[in-house]
């Protein structure tokens, strides 16, 4: 608790510095939130490199947009915010489907353990197969950990909206997991 | 297959960029400062060329010069104007206290003195 309230305050400080133009201060910032950033991003292209680029521009973005940018909870909010948006714009500009092709999944097991690196790796795949409002939502809910309300709040959409498309999103999923397993028994037999 | 809410928080961990990642943004930033200044620079030397610039400052020192000449010139003449005006008022002086001595007034002040001085000066 102590140490999340020292955080804040080293950020805010970072804030106000950045702000000022000190540079070593916005490289704190970046420090600090590049993981979810890039995660945002890599759980949502599923690619690296253009990952990596996706969380470079948002951080360019946000140093031309400093001092916009009230307290550290705003900046957590505005990174998420705008990740979502570029990754969706992204998304659109290139049209680039993934080409996962389901044959490479590996075989699957009959059952499965929670948190099982294999499960883990299929659920991945499947979440980068997600129509693209879709696989957001479920990105900002899981990975992040935001309520409805504020991912309603990050991508503009009513809360209902949200809370169906998170609901279509899981059963789209649990859908694509039963096929996978149900065509690698049908290979395997 | 089932998966719960564990499983996907599991599968959508936090992950880290590359370890060069912060670096190469704050190179970044460096190189698209440097373009907005170069820029910036730009559209200011667009908006008055350089040769405009040139003539602007040799106007303005040529100003300054003339208005710095033109000020001590002015402030010469004063002191000259000033000096001959109170020449003219000891002359004036001098002759009036002459014409009284001549005409059997007494005048009081410092004539005697101011004539002598005067009749000295004009020696």
């Amino acid at each position: 608790m102590t140490g999340n309230r020292d955080a804040g305050n080293a950020i805010e400080l970072a804030l106000r510095k950045s702000a000022r133009g000190d540079n070593p201060a916005f490289a704190e910032i970046v420090q600090e939130h590049q993981r979810m950033v890039f995660s945002i991003a890599y759980h949502f292209l599923q690619d690296r490199a253009l990952a990596e680029d996706l969380a470079q521009e948002v951080f360019l973005s946000l140093y031309q947009h400093l001092r916009d940018i009230q307290s550290p909870e705003h900046l957590k909010y505005w990174l998420r915010r705008v990740t979502s948006h570029r990754c969706i714009d992204q998304k659109r500009r290139r049209r680039q489907e993934l080409t996962l092709e389901e044959a490479e999944l590996p075989a699957p097991e009959a059952n499965t353990v929670p948190n099982d690196p294999m499960l883990a790796e299929r659920l991945q795949k499947s979440v980068a197969l997600l129509p693209e409002r879709q696989r957001i939502v479920v990105i900002l809910r899981y990975q992040e950990g935001m309520g409805p309300g504020e991912i309603s709040e990050a991508l503009n959409m009513p809360v209902n909206t949200v809370k169906s498309t998170l609901h279509r999103a899981l059963a789209d999923l649990r859908k694509k997991l039963e096929r996978k397993i149900g065509e690698a028994r049908y290979a395997f037999f | 297959m089932h998966f719960s809410e564990d499983d996907l928080r599991a599968a959508l961990s936090h992950q880290d960029p590359s370890p060069d990642f912060t670096q190469r943004v704050m190179a970044s930033i460096g190189q698209a400062s440097e373009r907005r200044r170069k820029a910036a620079d730009a559209r200011f030397a667009s908006l008055v060329p350089p040769a405009m610039l040139r003539w602007a400052a040799a106007g303005v020192a040529a100003c300054l010069l003339l208005g710095t000449g033109w000020f001590d010139f002015r402030h010469t003449e004063g002191e000259r104007a000033k000096e001959q005006a109170m020449l003219a008022l000891r002359v004036t002086n001098a002759k009036l206290n002459h014409v009284f001595v001549r005409a059997g007034l007494q005048h009081t002040g410092p004539a005697e003195e101011e004539n002598s001085k005067i009749r000295k000066e004009h020696l």
